[in-house]
């Protein structure tokens, strides 16, 4: 069972400063709907994370343990760099709510999500730990625990937080995980 | 349509590290059936995230 607590780790340590996190903030400051953009937050982030662990668990199957191994740890090695580089919120995010916030959130969020830094962790963590829905369980408790404090708190909390600070100990841990992988 | 530089010019990073992570995972898949074609994706794969990277640099500047 140390899928759950790595996964939750590593993902809120990850998401601190990442591009759906500004995102989050932009809706919250757009909506002021706290309870329906946290309940899309967390659709689009089950929805998603289960995509991308269901394809990391499912790549494993088709590799062989070497492969894997080099894959995953240099996956690893590769998003503990990311993680050093803060993002910018995207100009065209959070768009319209004529189908009410939750849906503009599901949304917005989905897409945001394709392709960021805690999307790809979330599948190189499918290909290294079992049970799949500790894996994916993990990542979006993490997620909302960087989330929902900024959609209810605003920009007086993300103010706040040490982002560099974060992104620091975010690219220790997946640097730490990816040599692990690679030297053990 | 024939893809142009203009075309790549328009990927975002968030397209470049889809690419990237897509061509990846069928280079491993690849060099687990030692098909030496893998490392051909490989060397895409690399170079897909370094696009993401001068894009996502550029959009910060």
């Amino acid at each position: 069972m140390q899928a759950f607590p790595i996964a939750v780790v590593s993902v809120a340590l990850a998401e601190i400063g990442d591009k759906t996190q500004l995102l989050s903030l932009v809706l919250a400051a757009k909506f002021r709907k706290p309870w329906p953009i946290c309940a899309g937050i967390l659709a689009a982030t089950l929805v998603n994370h289960a995509i991308a662990a269901e394809v990391g668990a499912w790549l494993a199957h088709w590799l062989t343990p070497q492969v894997q191994r080099w894959l995953i740890g240099f996956s690893f090695l590769g998003v503990a760099v990311w993680a050093l580089f803060p993002d910018k919120e995207d100009d065209n995010a959070a768009k319209g709510a004529r189908h009410g916030v939750f849906i503009a959130t599901v949304v917005s969020f989905f897409l945001a999500e394709m392709g960021d830094r805690t999307q790809v962790a979330t599948a190189v963590l499918a290909a290294q730990y079992q049970p799949l829905w500790a894996v994916i369980a993990g990542t979006t408790v993490g997620m909302l625990l960087a989330n929902v404090p900024v959609v209810f708190l605003g920009a007086r909390f993300a103010d706040r937080l040490p982002l560099r600070a974060t992104r620091i100990a975010a690219s220790l841990l997946f640097a730490a995980l990816g040599i692990w992988i690679l030297v053990r | 349509m024939v893809p142009s530089v203009e075309n790549l010019k328009r990927l975002t990073s968030q397209q470049f590290v889809m690419m990237a992570s897509g061509t990846l995972m069928v280079s491993a898949v690849l060099l687990s059936h030692d098909n030496p074609l893998g490392y051909a994706l490989l060397l895409l794969a690399l170079a897909c995230g370094a696009g993401a990277f001068l894009k996502s640099r550029h959009k910060a500047s």
